[in-house]
C-alpha cells in the first residue's frame, strides 16, 4: 500500500545515509510503485518550485526587449569606436540573446513552465535507468535483491531534488555537482542494503549507471544531431 | 531501545525523533572543542572510543554555520539594491561597471562598454523595485548552505573514497559527520565584506578551516604516513 505520509521522513533521512529508509521502501509491499509515485512528487513539487522561480527569475529582471534594445544601441556605438564590422556581429549578438533569453524563460510564456513536465519526466527516466543498470550490476557482483526491491530503494536517489524546492526563489541554483554526488552517495547506500553487499561492490555497482549514462548520452546526442542534419525532424 | 534512554548509537537516531532539532544540531560544546582541534572532545563527547558525532548533525551544522556566514553580505546586498530599485546581480553589475569606467576612464572602448551595463542595471524590473531587491537578496543568501553543502558532500565523497583506498574504516556518514565542523570557522569569510579587514577575516577563516578539516580527518580515518587503519565506526555498517 502507498506511504506517502512516509516520504519526508524517507527523503530526509536518506539525504544523511541512513539505511532504513533504503529498507523500508525495499520491503514495501509494491516496492516500484512506491518508488515511482516518490519519484513523481519529489519531481512535480521540484518542477512547480522551478517554474515559480523562472517566473520570478524574469519578473526581478527588466523587460528583455529593452536590455536587447539596449545591448544592441551599446554595440553600435562600440562599434563606432573600434574597427569591429557592427551590421554582421549585432545580427550575431541579436539571434544569441534571443535564444538565450527563450531558453531562461525570460520572455514571459510557454517556455516558464518546462521544468513543470521535464523535471518529473527527466527523474523518472533516471529513476528507471539506474534502477535496472544498478540491479543488474549488482545481481552480477553477487547482490540478492529483486528488480522490484532495487527500484524501490533506489528510488531514494530522489531525495537531493528537494533542495531544488528552494528554486522558487529568484537567483537560487543548486549545484548540478550537489544533486548528483549525493544522489549517488544514496543510491550506493540503497544498493548496498537491498542487496546486502560489501561497500566495495555496491560502490561499483552504483557508479556503472553514471558511467552507462557517460556513454549512452553522447551516442544519442550524436545520432540526434546526424537525424537533424538529415532532415529527419522537419 | 527506549526512546527515552541517554544511549544514542553511534551514528543513528531512534526512527521517532528524526524531526526533533536537537539531534540535528551538534552541542555548542562540540564545535568550541573542535575550533580548538580537540577532535576527540567534538566527536566523541561522550568517551566510547568511536565517533558518535551524526551526519544528521553536521548536515545541521552546515546549513547553518552558512546561513548565518550569509547574513552581512544579505544586509550589504540590500544596500547596494533597495536604493537602485532592481535585482541584485544587475545593482551589482552597474556598481563594477561604474569602477571599471573610472578606473580606465579616457579609454574610449571601455568607457561605452560600462557606460552600456550601466545603462543595463538602470533599467526598471518587471516586479517592484524593492520587491525584486528583496526577493534577490534572499536568493542569493539561500546560495551560501547551497554551496557549502556542495564542498561538503562533494570533496567529502572524494576524499573519504581516497581514504577507503588507504584501508581506513571510517563510514562515510562518519566521515560526513567529522568534517562538518571544519565548515564553523568559514563563518569569518562572511564578514568578507567588511572594509579593509574583511579580506584578512576571508583569509584567517579558509586557513582555520582547512587546518580543522585535516586534524578531522586524521581523528576519524586514522590515516597518517603509515596508513593505519582505524576503529572509529567500525561498528557500524559500511
Amino acid at each position: 500500500m502507498l506511504q506517502p505520509y512516509l516520504y519526508p521522513e524517507l527523503v530526509v533521512r536518506s539525504l544523511v545515509l541512513e539505511e532504513e529508509p533504503a529498507a523500508i521502501m525495499a520491503s514495501d509491499d509494491n516496492p516500484w510503485m512506491e518508488g515511482l509515485v516518490l519519484t513523481l512528487t519529489v519531481g512535480v513539487i521540484a518542477g512547480i518550485a522551478q517554474t515559480i522561480g523562472r517566473w520570478f527569475t524574469a519578473a526581478s529582471l527588466p523587460d528583455p526587449v529593452a536590455i536587447g534594445n539596449t545591448l544592441v544601441a551599446g554595440w553600435r556605438q562600440f562599434a563606432s569606436v573600434t574597427s569591429l564590422p557592427a551590421p554582421a556581429v549585432e545580427d550575431g549578438a541579436n539571434r544569441i540573446w534571443a535564444a538565450y533569453a527563450v531558453m531562461q524563460g525570460y520572455y514571459a510564456g510557454w517556455t516558464q513552465g518546462v521544468p513543470l513536465l521535464a523535471t518529473p519526466f527527466v527523474l523518472v527516466i533516471w529513476w528507471l535507468f539506474f534502477g535496472i543498470v544498478a540491479f543488474a550490476a549488482a545481481r552480477a557482483m553477487g547482490g540478492k535483491g529483486s528488480l522490484n526491491s532495487t527500484l524501490g530503494a533506489v528510488a531514494l536517489i530522489v531525495a537531493p531534488q528537494v533542495f531544488t524546492f528552494l528554486a522558487f526563489v529568484p537567483f537560487v541554483a543548486v549545484s548540478g555537482a550537489l544533486l548528483t554526488v549525493w544522489s549517488a552517495l544514496i543510491g550506493y547506500r540503497a544498493l548496498q542494503v537491498a542487496h546486502d553487499l560489501p561497500w566495495n561492490r555496491a560502490a561499483l555497482a552504483s557508479l556503472i549507471p553514471y558511467a552507462g549514462a557517460m556513454l549512452l548520452l553522447p551516442l544519442l546526442g550524436t545520432a540526434f544531431a546526424l537525424g537533424f542534419t538529415a532532415g529527419g525532424y522537419r | 531501545m527506549s526512546r527515552h534512554s541517554y544511549i544514542s548509537l553511534p551514528g543513528q537516531h531512534p526512527r521517532e525523533e528524526w524531526l526533533q532539532w536537537r539531534f540535528w544540531f551538534p552541542r555548542v560544546d562540540q564545535i568550541i572543542a573542535a575550533l580548538r582541534f580537540q577532535m576527540h572532545d567534538a566527536l566523541d563527547p561522550f568517551e566510547r572510543g568511536e565517533t558518535t558525532a551524526t551526519m544528521r548533525e553536521g548536515l545541521g551544522l552546515v546549513i547553518v554555520t552558512a546561513l548565518v556566514a550569509g547574513v552581512i553580505p544579505l544586509v550589504a546586498n540590500l544596500f547596494l539594491a533597495v536604493p537602485m530599485a532592481t535585482s541584485v546581480p544587475m545593482a551589482q553589475l552597474g556598481s563594477a561597471a561604474a569602477q571599471i569606467t573610472d578606473a580606465y576612464r579616457g579609454i574610449i572602448p571601455i568607457e561605452v562598454a560600462g557606460t552600456t551595463v550601466q545603462t543595463l542595471a538602470g533599467l526598471e524590473p518587471r516586479m517592484p523595485g524593492f520587491l525584486a531587491a528583496f526577493l534577490s537578496a534572499v536568493g542569493i543568501w539561500l546560495n551560501w548552505p547551497l554551496g557549502w553543502l556542495a564542498n561538503w558532500i562533494v570533496y567529502g565523497a572524494l576524499v573519504a573514497g581516497m581514504a577507503r583506498l588507504f584501508r581506513a574504516t571510517s563510514t562515510l556518514g562518519c566521515f560526513l559527520a567529522g568534517t562538518s565542523f571544519a565548515f564553523v570557522p568559514l563563518v569569518l569569510v562572511g564578514l568578507g565584506p567588511i572594509p579593509w579587514i574583511g579580506p584578512l577575516f576571508v583569509i584567517v577563516g579558509f586557513a582555520w578551516s582547512v587546518a580543522v578539516y585535516y586534524k578531522t580527518v586524521h581523528y576519524v580515518t586514522e590515516l597518517d604516513a603509515g596508513r593505519r587503519s582505524s576503529r572509529c565506526c567500525s561498528r557500524l555498517p559500511s
